[in-house]
């Protein structure tokens, strides 16, 4: 502190008047520089004091929630999206992956008042612009323009350059990143890949339905985040502030089993037969025959997912996996695989098949009026006689034929990587009544999905030996490691020896000889030899709750070629005009398998097999 | 560069340091030399230690600032290189942006044209139809070919018909094939009664009995149940 020397009290020295005036006034305290210089110590003192004791209490006391405060202001935390995976067909093509994109918004009050008189010109160009872009409808956008409001979105989706040259020509446009979901195949495999939209809650794409929905957690990745101080109100980091950082973390890629070519056309030939036959729904499958690997699955709708919105909600779901029916005929391979593994049968056996038979207090019927007939076991599976397979289930015993249904896999979920997969019903064995082994062996009564049912005809394709389908073949994380999904736990269902006989029966089905015709020949293949079964199931009439004699669910199951297969195909037609067989599209899918994996084609005409003995 | 400061005896200004000195007085013999010559000696010696000394802070001052110097020049012409660089970079980056960009929209187009979907709507208004039930010829071992199938000319394909046909018109347009017929051929029973009864399927070759018109009327009315939806789309779009 610079130090004043005190003043001398030298008179005349200072203000004092002049020596010889008028006598000097008496000093006040004020005047004495001691007392001054005094006071001025000590509110110098006090306000050292009080700059102390503040500095004391911001540097220790506050010192935390300033530094936070401060912190908070400069700081921000800024989100890097990751990029959500792709999901592919087994050969590699893309069905989903993700793009970037920018959504437009403005600020028409803004421009109405920096434009003035010429905001309604300016804004009625802008949505013209816009619309360009987008293809979006400019009336609609001038009307959106003309509100009075702080904030439009103009367009959703657009691809970053237009949207830079939009942004340069209306400086009052301004961008925000999006992520946009491409699914160049449109419908193909919609049904199974789902869809995923932009959520403005969460800032990223949501899987919504279908595979994107239940792999959300694989696909989306992980989002990254910067910790660093930014320029008021910009987004541009100053550098070196960053504080902290964690990248984002790609979603993993997915690749399906299915095969987009095979897809495409089991959805079209699904769709056009369902349409012609007037059936209100229906699905295929097409099933891998050695490694249960689902090769293409349809509904015979499907849906746009890049335009979610707009869709039918009664068309999103995946009926193949979701819902269950009444298989009817085809269910009755279970009876005859117990029966060939149990010993009791060979397929030559001749049954005296009557044209009804009595299972407890009801009576079945064969579907067509006969007398005693005497069909071989081969004739009663290809002409499908009820009487004839009961009989047949009757020698197996009850017990032999629940174990059969257990290991077909009915009533269990396949596993598939489906979400809602439905595991079907079969009664528990402890509830069986006299007549539900009246129903069970002919495939009413239970209920499977059209996977389970193809999952029954791979076990005998594939020599007895059941493999669950799988739809997902591998994920490949951020890594680039492709991580194969694990193979599902093969279950043996019968020996490959009764696996080949019961194959054999099957060809008959597609028979079509004078007296010997099996009821499905519109199946059979020229030059291959086809194995499969028709199916016909009633369904329940919600109005009086029993079954319905004009509804029915009309399956096939088969494979191709019989002796050494290599696909599975499984259809279900849910209530059909009335005499429709699903013969002919397992003909029409099957045909198509033939050509496109060049099968060998069997030369010698298949070896007739005797259904009925005069 | 060393500056020659030799010999100059008896100057009188120069005063060697002690520390000089030292370093300078070797061991001698004096009884070898008179003492006049001992001290010129002496003089030179001091005289040279001294010029040795300057010539070594001038290199040491001449070296720091060739150092200052090149360090200063360095220093512009990194500033001025990082400060190009990062123009560089800026544009690097855009491109890059601007590249990026593209391969995407190029990706875009290609996967859409390259779908099994683009690619049959091409082929189709190429004038291709596709194949349904191709003959095929078989080589046997001894060169005699074998025609399997039956050769026919490609049809166009219809598009698929809408849905909800005339339920009035059963059966002739969904059995495309003749083989259809042994099914419509046999005799269908009715199963019976009106029961509860899980009667026997209709059988496979069946439901041709429910063509009657009645039936077909149940159906349509079927046909309007809803069939539930297993998944819908949230809303969330904004």
């Amino acid at each position: 502190m610079t130090y004043a020397p005190p003043r001398g009290r030298r008179p005349g020295y200072g203000g004092g008047p002049p020596r010889g005036g008028p006598p000097r006034r008496r000093r006040s305290a004020a005047d004495d520089p001691r007392f001054r210089l005094r006071l001025a110590w000590v509110l110098l003192a006090a306000l050292l004091l009080v700059s102390g004791a503040k500095l004391v209490v911001v540097q220790t006391v506050q010192a935390g929630s300033l530094t936070a405060d401060a912190e908070k202001q400069r700081a921000s935390r800024i989100v890097i999206p990751a990029e959500r995976g792709s999901i592919t067909d087994r050969d590699g093509n893309v069905l989903a992956f993700s793009t970037e994109s920018k959504a437009l918004v403005t600020n028409p009050r803004l421009i109405n008042r920096t434009r003035g008189a010429e905001a309604v010109d300016y804004k009625n160009a802008m949505a013209d612009a816009v619309a360009g872009v987008t293809g979006g409808d400019p009336e609609e956008l001038r009307r959106a323009l003309a509100r009075d409001r702080g904030y439009i979105v103009l367009a959703t989706a657009v691809d970053p350059a237009p949207a830079r040259e939009l942004r340069e020509r209306f400086p009052e446009i301004a961008e925000e990143s999006r992520e946009a979901r491409q699914y160049p195949g449109g419908n193909l495999a919609s049904n199974i890949i789902g869809a995923a939209t932009w959520s403005a809650d969460a800032q990223k794409l949501v899987g919504r339905i279908g595979l994107e929905s239940a792999d959300d957690d694989l696909l989306a990745g992980r989002d990254g985040f910067q910790i660093a101080d930014t320029a008021e109100g910009s987004r541009t980091v100053i550098p070196g502030s960053v504080r902290s950082e964690q990248p984002a973390v790609s979603g993993s890629d997915v690749q399906l089993t299915i095969d987009s070519d095979l897809q495409f056309q089991v959805q079209r030939m699904l769709a056009g037969y369902a349409a012609e036959s007037g059936a209100r729904s229906g699905s295929a499958v097409v099933l891998d025959r050695e490694t249960g690997e689902v090769l293409a699955l349809a509904d015979n709708t499907s849906f746009d997912p890049g335009n979610l919105l707009e869709a039918d909600p009664a068309t999103l779901g995946n009926k193949g996996v979701t819902t269950p029916f009444e298989p009817g005929s085809v269910n009755k391979v279970v009876a005859m695989a117990a029966a060939l593994e149990a010993g009791v049968v060979q397929p030559e056996d001749v049954l005296e098949v009557p044209g009804q038979i009595q299972v407890a207090d009801r009576t079945i019927r064969d579907a067509w009026a006969h007398g005693v007939e005497r069909y071989t076991l081969t004739g009663v599976l290809a002409k499908s006689s009820n009487v004839g397979t009961l009989m047949t289930a009757q020698k197996v015993g009850e017990d032999a034929f629940s174990d059969m249904l257990t290991r077909m896999g009915v009533g269990q979920r396949t596993g598939v990587g489906l979400p809602g997969e439905s595991a079907g019903s079969v009664p528990p064995r402890a509830t069986w009544s006299g007549s539900t082994f009246g129903n069970l062996p002919i495939g009413q009564g239970l209920s499977m999905t059209v996977l389970q049912m193809a999952g029954m005809y791979q076990a005998i394709a594939n020599d007895g030996l059941r493999v669950p389908p799988r739809v997902v073949a591998a994920t490949e994380g951020p890594d680039g490691v492709r991580v194969p999904t694990e193979a599902p736990e093969p279950v043996r269902v019968m020996s490959p020896e009764n696996a080949q006989t019961l194959r054999t029966m099957l060809t008959a089905v597609t028979q079509n000889e004078r007296g010997q015709a099996g009821t499905g020949p519109a199946a059979a293949v020229a030059g291959y030899e086809v194995a499969g079964k028709t199916g016909t199931a009633q369904q329940v009439d919600p109005e009086t709750g029993a079954y319905s004699r004009s509804q029915y669910w009309i399956t096939f199951a088969g494979m191709l070629p019989a002796q050494d297969p290599r696909f599975v195909v499984g259809i279900m037609l849910d209530a059909p005009r009335g005499g429709t067989s699903a013969a002919p599209l397992f003909h029409d899918i099957a045909s198509y398998l033939a050509q496109r994996d060049r099968i060998p084609v069997q030369s010698e005409p298949p070896r007739v097999q005797t259904l009925q003995l005069p | 560069m060393s500056t020659p400061v030799i010999d100059r005896p008896g100057t009188p200004g120069t005063r060697p340091r002690p520390q000089a000195r030292r370093a300078a007085a070797p061991p001698r013999i004096p009884a070898q030399r008179g003492p006049g010559e001992n001290r010129r000696a002496q003089e030179q010696r001091r005289t040279r230690a001294v010029a040795r000394e300057n010539t070594g802070r001038a290199k040491f001052v001449l070296v720091v600032m060739v150092l200052l110097a090149v360090g200063l020049i360095a220093t512009l012409w990194l500033s001025t290189a990082a400060a190009a660089d990062s123009y560089r970079l800026q544009e690097a980056r855009q491109q890059t942006a601007a590249l990026t960009e593209r391969s995407e929209a190029l990706r875009k187009e290609v996967t859409v044209l390259q779908s099994p979907g683009s690619l049959a709507e091409r082929a189709a208004a190429q004038g291709m139809v596709p194949v349904s039930d191709p003959a095929r010829l078989v080589v046997g071992p001894d060169g005699q070919v074998e025609v399997v199938g039956e050769p026919r000319a490609a049809a166009p394909v219809a598009p698929p018909a809408p849905p909800a046909p005339d339920p009035a018109a059963p059966g002739d347009p969904a059995a495309p094939a003749d083989p259809a017929a042994p099914e419509a051929a046999q005799p269908q029973a009715v199963p019976g009664g009106g029961t509860s009864d899980p009667e026997a399927e209709g059988g496979d070759a069946a439901a041709a009995a429910g063509a009657e018109a009645g039936a077909d009327i149940d159906r349509q009315e079927g046909a309007d149940r809803e069939v539930p939806a297993d998944a819908r789309a949230a809303g969330g779009q904004d």
